[in-house]
């Protein structure tokens, strides 16, 4: 096998991909994380990713948004284009696509603020002004997230008194309220107990209907429960990449299929 | 039994005794400065000292102590030595005169003893005699001297701001002496006074002491131009010290990039908080009295030259002087708060497509605020009880003129003031003259202590609100 010298790189492209990766490569100073990394994803349907820790999941999918562009001393090559333009070229407003590009994140991490004004600061800071338009927007989010029954009687109160479920809940509804196209997921459910994740599974089911979901969990149930496509990374490389069901019970690669039956990772 | 006394047992005892210790000695320093400072107002009883000699002493017991004396015949014997406050600073240079015990027949608590507060010049202990208007005596004898002092002689403000009326008091050993009226500041007889009386007279004497300017040198009298210039001086440091230091905190914690030049201003910041209070009086004093002030005074004051205005102390300069003082604190306070910011706030906001500035005022600023408090409360502590760079840079022990006051443009920058820290400096510690101001100075400790003990009890108060209200973790 001459799997290293010659990486299989899957591709899926067709009519709908949203996001489009190209040979992308990604170094924290020195240490790479991502090694010539290409795929496309597809618009309203789940895609996840799974992998060992460190295999460069979260990285990759912190790059959708340039959330690595907080973090000093990074360096990319390759390109990530998003409905056919460059993210990462020089007229990218990067407000603009993390407008368009919501993130859901490990930790349940709401704002410090009301319940209402957590879901109100993504609209409040893109210019609403309006206090009827953002109590519709709000409701709106809310019930969208299932959590409306739950918080309309204490929409003052603070976000921090919510249960770790409902927060990671209030913080999809944080998302959703800007309007994205995409919803990036990073193990949105690794802190939560077995029922508050199913709940928020239920919710990804419901949400891809308008949104595209991009969701990293180290969780291969998880994975197989919820994503239609599913790619696997191992040590910064995508080694496989495909249909989910195909991927868990065919996989094409003797990495994803050691992984998936638990004899490495 | 030595099994049971692990390292871990010792160790307890070893820090909760440390602990027990430290409180006691904050506790026995309150005691003092408490006890010292309430016992400035209650009216003390006027005892009668009669001696062997014939001589009388007038006063109240201030203290006694053991004395070791041998008699003739070669045996030892303890006696005691009464410290007695006498008053009538002019005869008994101290304030006080020393009796050994043996040497007294008789003591008694004469009724009509008084003591008269003078406007300069200390107490005095003695019994009335006469009242004298003008040459012409009014009233003889205690009970109607007292009687027309206290119901009111007609015209008395009058009479009495023209220096014609004047009351004759005798000693308790028969010295008659003539006090016009005009320097008496009040006349009160403790030994005839009831608990109720007492209670009140203490309280006037407590509520004239807050609000009344000083007398005497500031030996009696008030020290409210202190606690206003306190408090001025401090307000104006903490509106310069706290965009300074939160910004530069903002700066070194969010903008900065990490590297040698932000290590050596940590560095230099954390030098700061090191320097001794008097080398920052020194540079105020150099830089901010004669530079700065020296071209402000060419520049906008020419026609008061060479008499200085701005160039010399004054509470502007010391305000600044303090601000850099108190810098440090501010900036190590912010920063920690920011460094304790959770990075999920920030990167959650910055997802939502929020701008730094965006994501620095509307999220991380609301969190840092209790600490951005802790700085405030710090410095303003720290403030309160800095005294020595002062007295370089403007702080004066008496000053008539208040740095607010009606007079156009009603803040007067440029003024010399008086400080609470100074004032305890300058009645503690006088060489030479007993402790008459002592008991001043306690006092002003003990409103010194409060004001600080209720600045931070205010600001911690406040602190604990907010930070409930954006509390980190879930309640």
């Amino acid at each position: 096998m001459t799997m290293e010298n010659a990486p299989f790189t899957p591709k899926i492209m067709r009519e709908e991909t949203i996001i489009d990766v190209e040979n992308v490569s990604f170094w924290y100073g020195d240490r790479a994380a991502l090694r010539n990394v290409s795929m496309a994803i597809d618009r309203h349907v789940i895609t996840a990713f799974i992998g060992p820790s460190g295999c460069g999941k979260t990285t990759l999918l912190r790059l959708f948004n340039r959330m690595n562009d907080l973090v000093p001393q990074t360096r990319m090559t390759g390109s990530i284009r998003m409905n056919g333009a460059d993210i990462y070229g020089p007229d990218t407003d990067v407000t603009r696509l993390r407008r368009r590009v919501g993130m859901v994140f490990q930790q349940p991490n709401p704002f410090p603020k009301s319940i209402y004004e957590n879901v109100a600061y993504g609209p409040r800071i893109h210019g609403v002004k309006s206090g009827e338009f953002l109590d519709e927007i709000v409701e709106r989010c809310l019930r969208r997230t299932v959590l409306w029954d739950e918080v309309q009687d204490r929409l003052e109160e603070s976000a921090l008194k919510l249960s770790a479920g409902q927060q990671q809940r209030l913080c999809i509804a944080r998302a959703v309220a800007v309007e994205p196209e995409v919803l990036l997921m990073d193990e949105p459910c690794s802190s939560l107990d077995p029922v508050a994740t199913s709940r928020i599974e239920e919710l990804m089911l419901d949400l891809k209907d308008d949104y595209t979901i991009v969701i990293v969990t180290h969780n291969m149930q998880q994975a197989a429960r919820v994503s239609e496509y599913t790619g696997f990374m191992l040590k910064g490389e995508l080694v496989e990449m495909g249909v989910t069901d195909v991927m868990f019970t065919t996989p094409g690669d003797r990495r994803t299929e050691d992984y998936i039956t638990g004899r490495a990772g | 039994m030595g099994s049971k006394w692990s390292k871990d047992d010792a160790l307890i005892w070893l820090s909760g005794g440390g602990l027990v210790l430290g409180c006691l000695m904050v506790a026995g320093l309150f005691l003092v400065i408490v006890v010292h400072g309430l016992d400035r107002f209650w009216p003390q009883d006027l005892t009668r000292y009669t001696l062997h000699d014939g001589g009388v002493v007038l006063g109240h017991e201030a203290s006694r102590e053991d004395v070791l004396t041998t008699n003739a015949r070669g045996e030892r014997s303890v006696a005691y030595r009464l410290r007695i406050r006498t008053g009538d600073r002019d005869r008994y240079p101290d304030d006080y005169v020393w009796l050994e015990e043996g040497r007294v027949t008789w003591r008694d608590v004469p009724r009509e003893a008084v003591v008269v507060e003078q406007v300069r010049g200390g107490d005095l202990f003695g019994f009335l005699d006469s009242f004298v208007d003008d040459g012409t005596v009014v009233a003889l004898g205690y009970d109607d001297v007292w009687a027309l002092y206290q119901e009111g002689y007609p015209e008395l403000e009058r009479l009495r701001r023209q220096r014609s009326l004047s009351i004759v008091l005798s000693s308790a050993d028969g010295r008659p002496s003539t006090i016009s009226l005009a320097d008496v500041q009040r006349i009160y007889t403790p030994n005839a006074m009831t608990a109720w009386t007492r209670i009140r007279h203490y309280m006037a004497s407590a509520w004239s002491y807050l609000w009344a300017p000083p007398r005497d040198e500031n030996r009696q009298g008030g020290v409210f131009p202190a606690v206003f210039g306190t408090a001025a001086m401090v307000i104006l440091m903490s509106v310069v010290v706290m965009p300074f230091g939160v910004l530069a905190a903002f700066y070194l914690r969010e903008y900065g990039k990490p590297g040698p030049f932000l290590n050596a201003v940590r560095i230099a910041v954390n030098s700061l908080a090191g320097v001794p209070s008097i080398v920052f009086g020194v540079f105020g004093l150099g830089f901010f009295v004669y530079f700065v002030g020296g071209i402000l005074d060419r520049q906008f004051f020419p026609e008061a030259l060479p008499g200085p205005t701005f160039g010399r102390g004054g509470i502007l300069w010391c305000s600044l002087t303090l601000a850099l003082l108190t810098l440090p604190v501010v900036i190590v306070a912010v920063e920690e708060g920011l460094a304790a910011v959770p990075s999920g706030l920030r990167e959650a906001s910055h997802a939502l497509g929020a701008t730094r500035f965006e994501t620095l005022w509307r999220v991380v600023v609301p969190v840092v605020l209790p600490s951005i408090l802790t700085g405030l409360i710090l410095s303003v502590a720290r403030a309160a009880g800095t005294v020595a760079p002062l007295m370089i840079a403007g702080v004066v022990a008496f000053s008539a003129d208040l740095p607010v006051d009606g007079e156009w443009p009603f803040v007067h920058l440029d003024r010399e003031f008086m400080h609470l820290g100074f004032h305890i400096f300058d009645t503690g510690f006088r060489p030479g003259e007993g402790d008459a101001a002592l008991s001043m100075a306690y006092t002003s400790t003990l409103l010194l202590l409060a004001i600080v003990v209720a600045l931070n009890a205010a600001a911690i108060g406040l602190r604990s609100r907010l930070r409930r209200h954006y509390s980190l973790a879930a309640p």
